[in-house]
């Protein structure tokens, strides 16, 4: 039974957490002027997430990652009753760059049985295009033997982004364009307010585009929600969800997470386009395609 | 003696609401861009057996007595008031004036906020002083002030330098013997500030979250959903829905803790502006 549960959702988490080493956000420096002194910044510390108990059909877990993993975290997420992983494939930092330790990820949460879904936490304030970033974060997985279905785009954190919507929307939509000339079924990793916010409330998007919105009273354990789609409410061109985050930075497997629900569907829809499944041929011949992305929401 | 209740309402930040903060976007006609927008809705009727909270509204229009009168009648408590106005360079709000003396009228409690203007010639504390100097003009005492400290993208993408505005306010507040509330949510206070936490503890907090605009985005009217950020580990206010329509005006709901609530007329006949919310009244 090929291993039709590649579900790969990328959380982009909300670059608001003030560790996300990978934001390209100012943040207060020793040696800058300012006129406050000693300016104090909160610190999360990531505490163990509770446990997986579900009791609902209906909902898998996942969680989200953007920093490099070992085969035995990967093992223990599932052991933990994890269903996928949401690994970042594309960092912000600098100009935004392929994250060549998803590569590893990938492979790991493979060897694990996880779900695999992509994300990118694009970087809009860069000199290259939308479009440019998308090719990087495919060809980079391409050359690696990871064929990509799917890919989910953060658009969180107004302050990492531009001022103007109409700049934001042009830089979205050159990614989404890509993508979808690639084939990859696209989804959008935000929240009502990150939207508004950053695109102005864009409602002409396609319909076909996924979401996973997110919502936390905070970071940690305390700051969960439900880990329900309860709170969701229709916004820009999203009329449902298809994941959604309910906590962040927290610790799972010892690895620094965000965490996350989504429906378990039928997933057929994907798979039946997809001709690059693993036969058992492929494996012992040791000539197999890693194959991420492609099954949420459909 | 009537015993004298001060309903203590800080008009704590403007309510984020991005989508009438914001400076619409520029949209070049070319482009099939269309953005949705918020249309108010009537809000739910406040409830009559309130056990521990008081409801307010947060307003930013020029609202007339019998306006307020019906807000009064609705069983709303306080009115916050915007103030400062972030337009341009932004300015005194010479229409508070109006509002608050109706409201004064109307046998309300006042609070007014600010939406500063971060990128302006103007310094924090300067965008304060006219505040101060317009009301007090107009013989409304002014004891309080909330910042609105919200919608990120209004902000530079600086930290340093946001909270050398946000503290240039706040220090000439408490020169000035006010109060002083901040208006944000745990996340506006992490972008903006990257989640300053040492602002005093003497600074109020007024809260929001909602699911969305509209009467269908609200969140229960009660604190349980804040979790401590920055330096606060309580709220005094919380905004729980936006934009929706209350005698006839679009505002914001809001709920503080009722706790020693006091006539909102004082028996001096001055209008007083702000100080009424719990622990701002400074005695």
């Amino acid at each position: 039974m090929l291993k039709l549960a590649f579900v790969t959702f990328l959380f982009a988490l909300a670059s608001a957490r003030p560790q996300d080493v990978d934001s390209n956000r100012v943040v207060a420096l020793p040696q800058d002027n300012f006129e406050v002194t000693d300016i104090g910044f909160e610190k999360i510390k990531a505490e163990p997430a509770p446990e997986v108990v579900n009791n609902d059909a209906s909902y898998a877990y996942a969680v989200d990652i953007s920093v490099p993993t070992t085969v035995s975290q990967m093992n223990c997420l599932k052991t933990s009753r994890y269903a996928a992983v949401f690994i970042r494939g594309f960092t912000p930092f600098g100009s935004g760059a392929f994250d060549t330790t998803s590569v590893t990820s990938i492979r790991n949460a493979y060897s694990a049985g996880l779900g695999i879904e992509v994300y990118m936490t694009p970087q809009p304030l860069s000199s290259l295009q939308g479009y440019q970033q998308l090719d990087a974060l495919y060809n980079g997985l391409n050359g690696n033997g990871i064929t990509i279905r799917s890919v989910w785009i953060q658009v969180t954190s107004p302050a990492n982004w531009q001022k103007s919507a109409t700049t934001n929307v042009n830089f979205l939509n050159s990614i989404i364009s890509r993508a979808k000339q690639y084939g990859l079924t696209v989804g959008i990793y935000t929240n009502q307010y990150d939207w508004s916010q950053i695109t102005g409330n864009w409602a002409t998007l396609s319909s076909d585009v996924l979401l996973w919105y997110w919502h936390v009273l905070g970071g940690g354990v305390t700051g969960e929600t439900p880990a329900t789609f309860d709170d969701f409410r229709a916004f820009g061109s999203f009329k449902k969800a298809s994941v959604k985050q309910f906590a962040q930075v927290e610790s799972v497997c010892s690895l620094t997470v965000n965490r996350d629900v989504y429906v378990v569907g039928i997933p057929a829809a994907a798979s039946s386009k997809n001709t690059d499944f693993f036969t058992q041929e492929d494996i012992s011949s040791n000539n197999k395609k890693i194959v991420v992305g492609g099954v949420i929401g459909v | 003696m009537a015993h004298k209740s001060i309903v203590i309402f800080s008009v704590l930040a403007v309510l984020c609401h991005s989508a009438s903060v914001k400076v619409p976007p520029i949209v070049d006609s070319s482009l099939p861009v269309k953005f949705s927008e918020v249309i108010a809705e009537p809000a739910p009727n406040v409830p009559s057996n309130l056990a521990s909270y008081a409801y307010a509204l947060d307003i930013y229009v020029q609202t007339t007595l019998s306006q307020l009168q019906c807000i009064k009648q609705a069983g709303y408590c306080a009115v916050f008031v915007r103030a400062y106005n972030p337009a341009g360079q932004g300015s005194f709000d010479t229409s508070s004036c109006v509002t608050i003396q109706n409201a004064y009228k109307a046998g309300l409690g006042i609070e007014i906020y600010m939406t500063p203007q971060p990128v302006s010639n103007k310094q924090g504390y300067q965008q304060l002083d006219e505040i101060i100097q317009g009301l007090t003009a107009r013989a409304i005492t002014v004891r309080a002030i909330w910042i609105q400290v919200t919608s990120p993208t209004n902000w530079p993408n600086n930290a340093n330098s946001n909270i050398n505005f946000i503290n240039s306010i706040v220090s000439r507040a408490r020169q000035s013997g006010l109060t002083v509330g901040i208006y944000t949510s745990y996340y506006d206070w992490n972008q903006i500030t990257t989640g300053w936490s040492n602002i005093g503890n003497d600074v109020l907090l007024w809260y929001w979250n909602v699911y969305s605009g509209g009467v269908t985005g609200e969140t229960p009217a009660n604190f349980n959903d804040f979790r401590k950020f920055g330096c606060w580990t309580a709220p005094s206010v919380k905004q729980f829905a936006q934009d929706e329509t209350v005698c006839g005006i679009t505002v914001n709901r809001d709920v503080y803790l009722a706790g020693n609530v006091l006539k909102a007329v004082e028996e001096d006949g001055k209008i007083y502006a702000g100080g009424f919310v719990q622990g701002s009244l400074k005695i």
